[in-house]
């Protein structure tokens, strides 16, 4: 379809379910993954591009955050504000599930500020908490042995003094 | 924007993974890819890191892997016997400032001539080694040659872990001289090297750097002498003197900062715990150190030499004043490789 600009150009994405999404080309430009299998096709990419690593609630997800950050960087001033809040709210939203499934998907589509910002989220739970809590939270088993267990805290015990253990 | 197509029945939403026969593999948080793991260590500070590792086997992450983007900047008070404090100033997250009680053998008796990239330079009961306090990693060094070490500094050019590391300790000599001495890594002899410089020049050494492949030697009057190591430049020495803006072609840009008194300009004091008055007198010998920009501390934001200094108690106090030792310096998780020697 010559004669239509790269902004309007839509590709539909295809998710492990098969639920289809229609994305403009600029959007999908920050699906650094997808945008180097549309640039490695020599025609033009008309049928949907599946994502065998992704579902439908995490592309969902994604897409809305895109959008917006979209919407906020071309917008008029005053963004940074409305912008901290939806990344606030769009952190709070997520149960620890689904935050793991959405660094995932957001890992295999290498969206980078997205990632960015859920990495520093997931290290903002970390930060100050005993590694019980982190256990607990993450809901993840203890593997070591007390005596290796051991041996690592000993390490550095010190630095396993005055932590929250909340 | 987003269209419905084919909907399939949200059953129990497990991650797939495409292994080789199309099993159906859950993610668990404990095994998330390891890349993802490291970046997302990379954003805890030091202490949440040592944490991060215990949480599990697969998250033991190996600390080469560990490159935090956000900057951290630490004071360790020594010098009586092994009990040592260590301070980690508070970053943007409020409360987060610690202090910690660690022992320290290493330092019992020691003291420190240089700090730069987390690694200490020390020198305890005539033997000289570097010491990473927050990994406990050790190297020693050959023999030193130095016997009285009160007006002496110390810089080194690389992780001592690197090859190419160079370690040179300098003094003045005389009131017209410097005298410099160096250590490559891999030489067992240390070598001399002088430097005519009176003291309108260059005054007492307060500080020492390795900056733009030369040594830098700073003084708390504005004075700089730097000095090429590499020896291929027919000029070693070069005199300077640091001002704040000038307008003649013979001006060249410092690289980083200089940073007096930043023991009372940070209100160190307070933060330590002393209480100050008759019943807490303290010396203070501080070493000063080299340190990455700190993005949340508006007076270290750039790369700044911190200067060493010394806090003394009011006259009538000197005799009573406990002396102890402090030192600036900036964590990293360093593990040495077993069988490194200098």
């Amino acid at each position: 379809m010559s004669g239509i600009s790269d902004t309007e150009r839509m590709i539909t994405l295809k998710t492990v379910e098969g639920t289809l999404f229609d994305v403009k080309s600029s959007i999908a430009k920050d699906l650094k993954t997808v945008q180097a299998f549309i640039d490695d096709s020599d025609d033009d990419v008309t049928s949907p591009i599946p994502l065998p690593n992704v579902f439908t609630r995490e592309l969902s997800r994604i897409l809305d955050y895109l959008n917006n950050h979209h919407r906020f960087r071309s917008g008029i001033e005053k963004a940074d504000e409305e912008m901290a809040r939806y990344d606030a709210e769009f952190a709070k939203s997520m149960s620890h599930e689904e935050l793991k499934a959405l660094i995932l998907a957001a890992n295999y589509l290498n969206v980078k500020d997205l990632l960015e910002f859920l990495n520093q989220t997931v290290a903002d739970v970390i930060q100050n908490k005993s590694v019980e809590f982190v256990r607990n939270f993450f809901g993840i088993e203890n593997d070591y042995t007390p005596e290796e267990e051991e041996k690592l805290r000993n390490e550095n015990e010190w630095a396993f003094n005055g932590v929250e253990q909340d | 924007m987003f269209v419905e197509g084919r909907m399939s029945n949200n059953e129990e939403c497990k991650e797939m993974k495409r292994t080789k026969s199309d099993e159906w593999e859950v993610v668990e948080w404990c095994n998330l890819p390891g890349d993802l793991l490291s970046r997302i260590a990379s954003y805890l500070e030091l202490i949440d890191f040592l944490s991060f590792r215990s949480v599990c086997k697969e998250w033991l992450i190996p600390p080469s892997e560990y490159n935090p983007s956000g900057r951290e900047l630490w004071f360790l008070l020594y010098g009586e016997g092994s009990q040592c404090s260590f301070l980690k100033l508070g970053s943007q997250s409020p409360n987060s400032e610690r202090l910690y009680t660690v022992n320290f053998p290493e330092l019992d008796g020691a003291t420190c001539l240089a700090s730069y990239l987390g690694w200490l330079l020390l020198v305890q009961e005539g033997a000289m080694f570097f010491f990473c306090p927050f990994s406990r990693a050790k190297i020693d060094l050959p023999d030193c040659p130095f016997t009285d070490l009160s007006e002496h500094v110390a810089a080194f050019s690389a992780d001592p872990t690197c090859q190419d590391c160079v370690v040179v300790v300098v003094s003045r000599k005389s009131e017209v001289e410097l005298e410099l001495h160096l250590l490559r890594r891999g030489n067992k002899e240390w070598h001399k090297h002088c430097h005519r410089c009176v003291r309108s020049t260059l005054n007492t050494v307060s500080g020492a750097a390795f900056s733009e492949e030369k040594f830098q030697f700073l003084d708390a009057d504005d004075g700089l002498v730097t000095f090429n190591a590499d020896g291929k430049s027919s000029k070693s020495w070069a005199n300077y003197r640091i001002v704040n803006h000038g307008s003649s072609k013979d001006v060249e840009t410092l690289e980083y900062h200089v940073r007096k008194n930043m023991f009372g300009v940070l209100n160190m004091g307070q933060r330590l715990g002393f209480r100050g008055g008759e019943d807490d007198v303290v010396s203070i010998s501080i070493c000063g150190t080299m340190i990455l920009g700190i993005q949340w501390l508006h007076i270290l934001r750039n790369d700044s030499v911190i200067l060493s200094e010394t806090i003394v108690p009011d006259q009538q106090h000197v005799a009573l004043a406990r002396q102890i030792k402090g030192v600036w310096i900036q964590p990293r998780y360093v593990q040495v490789p077993p069988g490194l020697t200098w």
